[in-house]
């Protein structure tokens, strides 16, 4: 049997293969043309036997071609082009169906690629599998490991090859002779760093392990895109001297492209040391305390031949003998892959399931729309479909025909997503970062982990695979199912109105359309919710000022100028006002150990920590539940809220107690005398109201509620204290803006995919009765001639019809109220079961329900009985 | 794939006979449907329909070629010749449908 190569090589290269054939057949039957006209038949009816004799001239080139190739095989490609023209045919309804499929499929393409981009990708490391990111958690809080605990790591463990640590920063001004001024995202690394990548310089050295130590030689290691657009790859770069935030430092080496960020753009590679040279002041003391006493973010590969297993449990003996001999507190050491998605933070991601969730319930939705279509567009076709059966293509012939149909659209919509997600990535990326300059938002060296790839290509045809399953293959059973003979073609009689079929894609899609509004109603709710929402002061009264004095300034002199400056306030202002460390209505995670009285220093509890001046209660409007307040400078007291007392002091008056504060080696630092209680309010943030320590302070911004003239009193003394200080207010309704913008982002994604669901739906529900009545319209005609009102047969409509709506929004009731533990937390403490939100958009459902079936009910209104009978 | 026969032929004996008819000579389409008829005193009445397929046959196996010639009135035919390896086809069809014959035959005489 020769090969399916040698058959279609000879089919495909022999152009002549259909004129050979139809030559030979035209000369066979003139010869017997000839042959009957010589047996004395008139040339007439001679020529009409020889036709007759031949038979059908195509059937016949049809077998002789399928002796070439296996039919389906060019059936299958004659159905293509079939299916195209006839989609060409009914442009409107193709670029329907082709929109809804764009849509839906594009969304869901779009949103991989960004995840993949975004979350996927592990860092750009040699065999990245080997890298293991290391951390040590106590009660989901990180307890390691600190610079001493990595030290012992890189010493004694022997299932890894190398250890590093590093902190990522901001951006630094780097400012080369000659080559003007680049604000580059830098990391602060270990010499070890890139030895742990496996990564290789391109040009000059790597860092050594004297760089680990403070004050040696300022290094720095730039990457290949830096040194392509700033210094235009010039090998002079290294050892130049450069400045960065206006510290000297040397060039000493390029990293090799590849090594382009750590899940964003890194450019400027620093010794972990240099965090004290350029961090800005607060932020390096923070993350040297940080690194110092608890943790520093710790990177490793594994040795070869070891388990990430085994490595986390001799990580575990290392951290357990560290913690005894430091008399900390030890946790659980757990390693973690370099992508977004594996780090300690990959819980963040829970949103990203509930995304996927809703792109699925849309495809779901689109295919059944599709699906929908493709059943009225079969309905249309039966005649056509009638014919083809009644000629002798077989069932499965003519399902297959609809089928690749379906693959046509499916899959150009599936080329038309992936072309969209490649060019709308980049603007996507520039809308979330707000305010972030595009160059950062979406920098040019990372494009290629944006751009889509196999994996990207492969979810698509995946999707489009299924999709076509979905809105495809079962309309063409349907379609294919009534073989009607073709004198009775038309009188396709009303029993195939009610198949289960058609019920099911309106109740999937109802059911589905119902969860996506609700979840959207509810997270609109929540931010409706969050922004009326009365924390228990009156946020729209206060402002914060900022009162900074000039870069350079001694620490010192800060504090005795910020000491005076509440003094002042607090004497001189009519109005009250306070100094705060953190805003009221974020829940930045300052801590504070405390042991109870009666307790032992193991048994420390952390709570939330506010360090305040005095007025600020007065500031909020706070009541004191008891006691009193302490003053700005008095150490040694503090005040603790209702919640505090609840959960601490079993709701008995703690006035007059002492807890004991324990610094980070587990010791006792001081005592704090509990002086008064406050009221409860959402001073940690707006999500709940949790147990805080206030404690005597005068840094960080001010609060008043005084408003201008406040403002204005501040300023001036202020500037009487310094005159170089700068003063700065704004409302505190701008941090409740910024603090809800996550909020806002997620129910900004959760409206436009339930408006999307929503036109789906009522689309979708057009299409159905459209469909019904298209398909009843016999019976109506016949209805009406008998008597039966208008009334009376859209009241049938809906109900036969309407009976699939209902079912899916049952089901759509269910999976929300099953759903709504899910969401919980992304409500805004709003109820999952929020009536308001239940009965919007109950009565959106409704009134789009309404609005779909009026344009068929009027339809089926008009159908003339006249024109029916006369059909009979 | 349906292999469109005579309805009172066994399978495979179409393509031998058109082989057999072509080791005498070659032969254009009608020549070897005239060819069949006549020899067989006009009980093989080769259709069409099957006569084309089965001559692609033949060709897609390479025992048989196909050229463009002159017919015997001075007309365009396309003529098939047979080749080494549709002569040794045949010669194995001949020797099996013999063999099959004769079984049949057998059945026949002791049924």
């Amino acid at each position: 049997m020769p090969g399916l190569l040698h058959r279609l090589r000879t089919r495909f290269r022999n152009r002549r293969f259909d004129e050979d054939l139809r030559d030979e057949l035209r000369f066979h039957e003139e010869m017997k043309r000839k042959e009957l006209e010589a047996s004395g038949i008139p040339a007439d009816e001679a020529r009409a036997a020889a036709r007759r004799a031949l038979g059908n001239a195509t059937l016949m080139r049809e077998n002789a071609r399928r002796v070439w190739i296996a039919p389906w095989l060019e059936s299958v490609w004659q159905d293509a082009r079939y299916a195209v023209r006839s989609l060409a045919r009914q442009p409107l309804h193709t670029i329907t169906a082709l929109s809804v499929l764009v849509l839906a499929i594009g969304l869901g393409t779009t949103l991989f690629t960004l995840f993949k981009g975004a979350v996927l990708t592990p860092w750009p490391a040699r065999d990245p599998g080997r890298v293991v990111r290391i951390t040590a958690t106590a009660e989901g809080r990180p307890v390691g490991p600190s610079v001493a605990e990595y030290q012992l790591y890189a010493e004694q463990a022997r299932t890894l090859s190398e250890v590093a640590v590093y902190v990522t920063g901001g951006g630094n001004r780097l400012e080369a002779p000659g080559r003007g001024t680049a604000y580059s995202p830098s990391a602060y690394v270990s010499s070890t760093f890139f030895p742990v990548l496996r990564a290789r310089l391109q040009a000059g050295g790597g860092f050594i392990a004297e760089d680990d130590l403070p004050g040696r030689r300022p290094a720095a290691i730039i990457s290949h895109y830096l040194w392509r657009s700033h210094f235009k790859e010039d090998p002079a770069t290294i050892g130049l001297p450069v400045t960065i935030n206006g510290k000297p430092f040397t060039i000493i080496g390029v990293v090799e492209p590849r090594i382009d960020g750590l899940g964003r753009q890194i450019d400027l590679w620093l010794p972990l040391s240099a965090i004290a040279v350029v961090g800005p002041v607060m932020s390096a003391g923070i993350e040297a305390a940080k690194a110092a006493n608890c943790c520093i973010n710790t990177v490793a590969r594994l040795a070869d031949g070891e388990s990430r297993e085994r490595a986390r449990l001799e990580l575990q003996m290392l951290h357990e003998r560290f913690t005894t001999a430091t008399k900390q507190k030890s946790g659980t050491v757990a390693l973690y892959g370099t992508s977004n998605l594996a780090g300690p933070t990959g819980a963040d991601f829970g949103v990203i399931g509930a995304v996927a969730a809703a792109v699925t319930l849309v495809i779901l939705l689109a295919c059944a729309n599709v699906g929908n279509l493709q059943l009225a567009r079969g309905l249309a076709r039966r005649r056509e479909i009638a014919t083809r059966m009644a000629i002798g293509a077989s069932r499965g012939r003519v399902v297959r025909q609809l089928v690749v149909e379906g693959v046509v659209l499916a899959f150009s919509a599936g080329a038309a997503s992936i072309l969209a997600a490649w060019t709308l990535t980049p603007f996507v990326m520039r809308a979330l970062a707000g305010d972030v300059p595009p160059e950062i938002a979406f920098p040019p060296a990372m494009a290629w982990r944006y751009a889509p790839d196999s994996k990207v290509v492969a979810l698509t045809a995946a999707i489009c695979g299924l999709a076509c399953l979905g809105f495809a293959l079962a309309p063409a059973f349907h379609a294919t199912r009534t073989r009607i003979p073709l004198s009775a073609m038309d009188r396709g009689g009303t029993r195939t109105a009610r198949f289960a079929l058609r019920g099911g894609l309106l109740a999937t899609q109802i059911a589905a359309c119902t969860v996506l509004l609700l979840g959207a109603g509810l997270v609109t709710r929540a931010i409706g919710h969050a922004m009326a929402f009365d924390p228990g002061f009156d946020m729209a009264r206060i402002s914060r000022v900022s009162v900074v004095q000039p870069h350079g300034t001694p620490a010192a002199a800060t504090r005795e100028f910020r000491r005076r400056l509440i003094e002042l306030l607090e004497r001189e202002s009519p109005e009250p006002v306070a100094a705060s460390e953190t805003s009221p209505v974020t829940d930045f995670p300052f801590l504070i150990r405390v042991v109870l009285p009666g307790e032992q220093p193991s048994q420390y509890r952390e709570v939330l920590r506010r360090s305040v001046s005095s007025r600020y209660f007065d500031v909020l409007g706070l009541p004191l539940a008891s006691g009193r307040m302490f003053a700005s400078t008095a150490a040694g007291e503090v005040v603790v809220n209702e919640a505090f007392v609840r959960a601490y002091f079993d709701g008995q008056d703690p006035v007059g107690r002492t807890i004991r504060e324990i610094d980070r080696k587990g010791t006792v630092a001081r005592g704090h005398t509990v002086v008064g209680v406050v009221r409860d309010a959402y001073v940690t943030g707006l999500e709940r109201i949790e147990p805080v320590v206030f404690r005597p302070a005068t840094s960080g911004a001010l609060l008043t509620a005084g408003g201008a003239a406040t403002v204005e009193r501040i300023r001036a003394l202020a500037t009487g204290l310094d005159a170089s200080a700068r003063v700065r207010a704004w409302p505190l309704t701008d941090d409740v803006r910024e603090e809800l913008e996550k909020t806002r982002v997620g129910a900004a994604v959760a409206w436009a995919i339930g408006l999307l669901g929503l036109l789906l739906a009522s689309v979708g529900v057009l299409g159905v009765f459209a469909y019904a009545v298209e398909e009843r319209r016999r019976e109506i005609g016949v209805r009406l001639a008998l008597g039966a009102g208008r009334s009376h047969i859209v009241r049938m409509l809906v109900s036969t019809s309407g009976r699939g709506m209902v079912a899916g929004l049952a089901l759509g009731l269910l999976l929300s109220l099953a759903c709504g533990p899910v969401l919980g937390s992304y409500l805004y403490g709003l109820h999952p079961l929020d009536p308001l939100a239940y009965a919007g958009v109950l009565a959106l459902l409704a009134a789009t329900a309404a609005m779909a079936t009026f344009v068929p009910a009027r339809r089926a209104c008009r159908v003339d009985p006249a024109i029916t009978l006369r059909e009979e | 794939m349906v292999k469109r026969l005579p309805p009172d032929l066994l399978p495979g004996t179409l393509d031998m006979l058109i082989l057999r008819v072509l080791a005498r000579e070659p032969m254009h389409g009608y020549g070897i449907a005239q060819r069949l008829r006549a020899i067989s005193d006009e009980v093989l009445v080769v259709g069409e329909s099957s006569l084309y397929p089965a001559l692609q046959r033949l060709l897609l196996n390479d025992f048989v070629n196909a050229a463009w010639a002159a017919s015997a009135n001075n007309r365009r035919a396309r003529y098939y010749t047979l080749t080494p390896a549709g002569r040794k086809h045949l010669q194995a069809e001949k020797q099996e449908f013999s063999r099959l014959i004769g079984a049949i035959q057998r059945v026949l005489e002791s049924a």
